[in-house]
C-alpha cells in the first residue's frame, strides 16, 4: 500500500516535471553546448558543418584573456561598475520611494501607479524613449538643461565615459520600481505597534528606521540585491538599445561584448569562451554573497 | 531546327514546373522597399505564375538571420545581401555557385563595373548585383556660389577651407555632417582619399597601421576636435537626422546616397534640386586625383538548399531587368546596377536627371571594400574606429597619440580576423 506521503511526493514530481524538462532544454543543454563549442574554432567558415570545427583546446580562453583581446578585461571592469552602481541606485531610490509612499497622503495611489510605468512598459519601449531623450543635439534633456542655463554645451550622454553613466541610469530607471514596490509591500507588513513602542521608549525617527525598518526589510533587500546584480551582470537590452549596438569602450559591458563577438563577428567559439568565463565569475559572486549573508544571519 | 525545338520544349517544361510555385524572398526594409514589392511582385506573379513570399527584415537583423540560415540550412530561397557580406557568405558554402549562369544574367557587359566586382571572390559568381548604394559628396552648391568657394570642393583643403569659412560667416555652426555611429563606409572612403586601403592588394595584410591611414583619420578627427566643423552630436546621429539637418540649413556637406531626397518631404527636396541649391560630386581627396566615392549596395544570393532554384533564378532575372531596376530606383532612390536601366525615362525626368547623372559618375569612379572571405568578420571593427574617435573627443583625450593607439589596436584586431580565415 502506498503511503500518503509517497503519493504526495510522486504527485509533486509530476507537477515539477514540465519545468524540469524545460530547464534542461532551455538552460542545461545550451549551457553544456556552449562549453563544448568554447573549445572549438567555430567561426563563420565552420558554422555550416559545425561538427568539423577543429578542437583547439583552451585557445579561445587564452585569446579572450590575453592582451590581444584586452577588451575583455576593460569590459569586465566596466561591467562591475555598471552592476555595483545599478544596485546602489536601485537600493537608494527603492527605499526612498517606498518609505515616502508608505505615508498617508492624498494622491498616493496615483503616484504609486505612475512610478511603476517604467517597469510595466516593455524595456525596449522605455529605453528607446530614454535614448531619444539623451541624444546630444536633438534630445530633450540637453535642450532643457541648456534652456535653464545649467549647462553651456550639450552633454554627450551616449558617447565616451558618459555612455556608461547613461546605461547605469537606464538600468536603474527600468529596475527601481520593482525595488520600491517590493520594499513597500515589506514595509506594510511591519506591525505599527513596533514603531509606537519605540516612540514610547524615546526612539527618534532615524533610530526607528535603523532598528525596526531596516532589519525587517533586509531579507527583501538581500533577494533584490542578488536578483538585480544578476540581471545587471548579464544585461544586454540596456546597453544595446542605448548605444545602438556600437558602444564606446566604457559602455561595452560583457554581455554586449559577447554578443558582438558571436553574432557580429560570427566567432562563436570565442563568444562561448567569454560566456563561460562570465558564468564562472557570476557563480563566484553569487556564492560569495550567499555565504556572506548566511554568516550574517548566523551571527 | 531540332535544337530550337529542344530549347522551346525546355522553356515550356521549366515554365510548367515553376508555374504555381511559391518562393521565399528576404528583403531588407528601407524607405520605399514595401512600395516596390507591392508593385513588382504582382507583375512577376502575373507574368510567371510564381508566387513570391516576401519577408522584410532590418539590416541589423538581416546578418543574424543569415547566420541562422547558414547554420540550419533553412531559410529563404533568395536573399538580399549587402555587397560587403558576399565574400563571407560565399565562404560558408550555404549559397549557390552561379558562375555557370553569368550569361543568363547578361554577363559583365550588362552590369556597371563596380557592382559587377561584388559578385564573389576568385572569379566566381555567387551573388547577382541588384542595386548600388553610391555615397557621394552632397553639398550646398548655392552657398559655394554665394561666397565664391571651391565648387565642388575637390581636395581636403577645399573642404576644410569652405567649412571653416561657412562657420565663420555664421551660416552654420557645424557645416560637415558625417555620420558618427554604425557606419564604417566612411573609413574606407577616408583611406581611398589618401591612396591607401584597409587591406593590401594581395589580401594578406591590414594597412591601418600606416602613415597614410593615420593621415586620413587625423584629417577627419581634426574636423571634429581641432577645427570644430563637425558636431560632436553626430556621434548618435543616423543618416535621417543628418539629411534633415542638411535641409534645415544646419549642414552643408554630407556623404549620403541618392536616397537623401526621401528623408524629407519630397516637395522640399525637389524644390532644392530645381533651384540648384544642391551639388553632387566625388568626395574630396587629399589631392584632386584622389577624389572618390563609396560604392556599396545589395546583391541577390540563392540558398544552396533551395528546392525551387529555377523559380528563384527567374525572380532574380526579373529584378535585374532595366524597367524593374527603374521601378526600384523610383521607389527607393537607389542606383541601378544594370547599365541599360539608365536609359529608362525615370532617370531623365526633372528634377532628378542631373542628380542621377552625378551619382553615376561617382559610382564609376568610386571604390568598394574587398570581396574577401574574411571581410564579414572584419567589417564590424571598422565603424568602431569612428565611435572611438567620437568617444575620445567627448572624453577630452583626442590627440595624435590616441589616433595612433587606436589604429594600432584595430590593425591587430583586423589582422587577427583576417588570419582566422587561413
Amino acid at each position: 500500500m502506498i503511503s500518503l506521503n509517497a503519493r504526495n511526493t510522486r504527485f509533486a514530481y509530476k507537477l515539477l516535471m514540465p519545468a524540469i524538462i524545460l530547464t534542461f532544454l532551455v538552460h542545461i543543454i545550451p549551457t553544456l553546448w556552449g562549453i563544448y563549442i568554447s573549445f572549438r574554432k567555430l567561426n563563420i567558415y565552420y558554422i555550416r558543418n559545425w561538427t568539423e570545427a577543429p578542437f583547439i583546446g583552451f585557445a579561445n580562453y587564452t585569446k579572450a584573456l590575453s592582451s590581444l583581446q584586452g577588451v575583455f578585461w576593460s569590459s569586465l571592469c566596466y561591467t562591475l561598475i555598471f552592476v555595483i552602481a545599478s544596485v546602489l541606485g536601485c537600493f537608494i531610490l527603492g527605499i526612498l520611494g517606498a518609505v515616502l509612499l508608505n505615508e498617508n497622503f492624498k494622491g498616493r495611489n496615483v503616484i504609486r501607479g505612475i512610478l511603476l510605468i517604467p517597469y510595466i512598459l516593455p524595456g525596449v519601449v522605455s529605453l528607446t524613449n530614454l535614448r531619444f531623450m539623451l541624444l546630444q543635439d536633438w534630445g530633450i534633456i540637453n535642450s532643457i538643461l541648456l534652456k535653464i542655463g545649467l549647462i553651456s554645451e550639450p552633454i554627450p550622454w551616449l558617447t565616451g565615459k558618459m555612455a556608461l553613466i547613461s546605461i547605469i541610469i537606464g538600468n536603474i530607471w527600468i529596475r527601481w520600481p520593482l525595488w520600491f514596490i517590493t520594499i513597500l509591500a515589506s514595509l506594510q507588513s511591519i506591525p505599527g505597534e513596533l514603531y509606537e513602542a519605540a516612540k514610547v521608549d524615546g526612539a527618534s525617527d532615524w533610530q526607528g528606521f535603523r532598528r525596526i525598518t531596516l532589519p525587517s526589510i533586509s531579507p527583501t533587500i538581500t533577494v533584490l540585491t542578488v536578483l538585480t546584480a544578476l540581471w545587471s551582470f548579464n544585461n544586454f537590452t540596456v546597453p544595446f538599445i542605448l548605444t545602438g549596438g556600437s558602444p564606446s569602450k566604457e559602455a561595452n559591458i560583457l554581455s554586449l561584448n559577447i554578443w558582438i563577438r558571436s553574432f557580429k563577428n560570427w566567432d562563436f567559439g570565442m563568444g562561448a569562451a567569454m560566456s563561460v568565463v562570465m558564468m564562472l565569475i557570476m557563480l563566484v559572486l553569487i556564492l560569495t554573497y550567499l555565504k556572506l549573508t548566511k554568516l550574517e544571519e548566523e551571527q | 531546327m531540332k535544337k530550337a525545338l529542344l530549347v522551346f520544349l525546355a522553356i515550356c517544361v521549366t515554365g510548367i514546373i515553376t508555374f504555381g510555385t511559391t518562393i521565399d524572398f528576404m528583403m531588407m526594409s528601407g524607405s520605399g522597399a514595401r512600395d516596390f514589392i507591392n508593385e513588382a511582385v504582382p507583375l512577376f506573379e502575373k507574368e510567371t505564375g510564381i508566387k513570391v513570399n516576401v519577408e522584410f527584415t532590418s539590416w541589423g537583423e538581416g546578418w543574424t538571420k543569415l547566420m541562422a540560415m547558414v547554420a540550419s540550412g533553412e531559410g529563404p530561397d533568395v536573399t538580399q545581401v549587402g555587397t560587403t557580406w558576399v565574400g563571407a557568405l560565399q565562404a560558408t558554402g550555404a549559397f549557390t555557385d552561379l558562375t555557370s549562369l553569368e550569361k543568363y544574367f547578361g554577363g559583365e557587359e550588362n552590369f556597371l563595373g563596380g557592382p559587377w566586382k561584388t559578385r564573389g571572390y576568385d572569379n566566381r559568381m555567387y551573388a547577382v548585383p541588384w542595386f548600388a548604394d553610391i555615397r557621394a559628396l552632397v553639398y550646398r552648391k548655392d552657398l559655394m556660389e554665394k561666397y565664391d568657394l571651391p565648387n565642388p570642393p575637390k581636395t581636403w583643403g577645399d573642404l576644410l577651407y569652405s567649412a571653416i569659412f561657412l562657420k565663420e560667416k555664421g551660416e552654420m555652426e557645424y557645416p560637415v555632417g558625417l555620420r558618427g555611429k554604425g557606419n564604417g563606409h566612411y573609413v574606407g572612403s577616408f583611406l581611398w582619399q589618401n591612396n591607401t586601403d584597409i587591406i593590401s592588394e594581395d589580401g594578406n595584410e591590414v594597412l591601418l597601421d600606416s602613415e597614410k591611414a593615420f593621415e586620413s583619420v587625423k584629417f577627419w578627427a581634426d574636423m571634429l576636435g581641432k577645427y570644430k566643423v563637425m558636431s560632436p552630436g553626430l556621434a548618435d546621429m543616423g543618416h535621417n537626422e543628418i539629411c534633415v539637418s542638411f535641409f534645415n540649413g544646419e549642414v552643408a556637406f554630407m556623404y549620403p546616397g541618392p536616397w537623401f531626397v526621401l528623408k524629407v518631404d519630397r516637395k522640399v527636396s525637389e524644390d532644392w534640386l530645381k533651384s540648384g541649391k544642391i551639388g553632387i560630386a566625388l568626395q574630396p581627396g587629399k589631392n584632386e586625383n584622389l577624389r572618390t566615392g563609396f560604392v556599396g549596395g545589395s546583391d541577390l544570393m540563392v540558398s544552396v538548399e533551395s528546392k525551387k532554384k529555377e523559380a528563384a533564378l527567374k525572380w532574380i532575372k526579373f529584378l535585374t531587368r532595366p524597367e524593374i531596376q527603374a521601378l526600384l530606383a523610383e521607389k527607393m532612390f537607389v542606383a541601378p546596377t544594370v547599365k541599360a536601366a539608365y536609359q529608362e525615362p525615370f532617370f531623365h525626368q526633372e528634377p532628378y536627371a542631373q542628380m542621377w547623372e552625378d551619382f553615376k559618375v561617382v559610382g564609376d569612379a568610386g571604390s568598394h571594400y574587398p570581396i574577401h572571405p574574411a571581410w564579414g568578420a572584419m567589417e564590424r571593427f571598422v565603424p568602431q574606429i569612428i565611435v572611438d574617435i567620437f568617444s575620445s573627443n567627448a572624453n577630452g583625450n583626442l590627440n595624435d597619440e590616441k589616433i595612433h593607439t587606436l589604429l594600432k589596436q584595430y590593425n591587430r584586431e583586423l589582422q587577427d580576423a583576417l588570419d582566422s580565415y587561413k
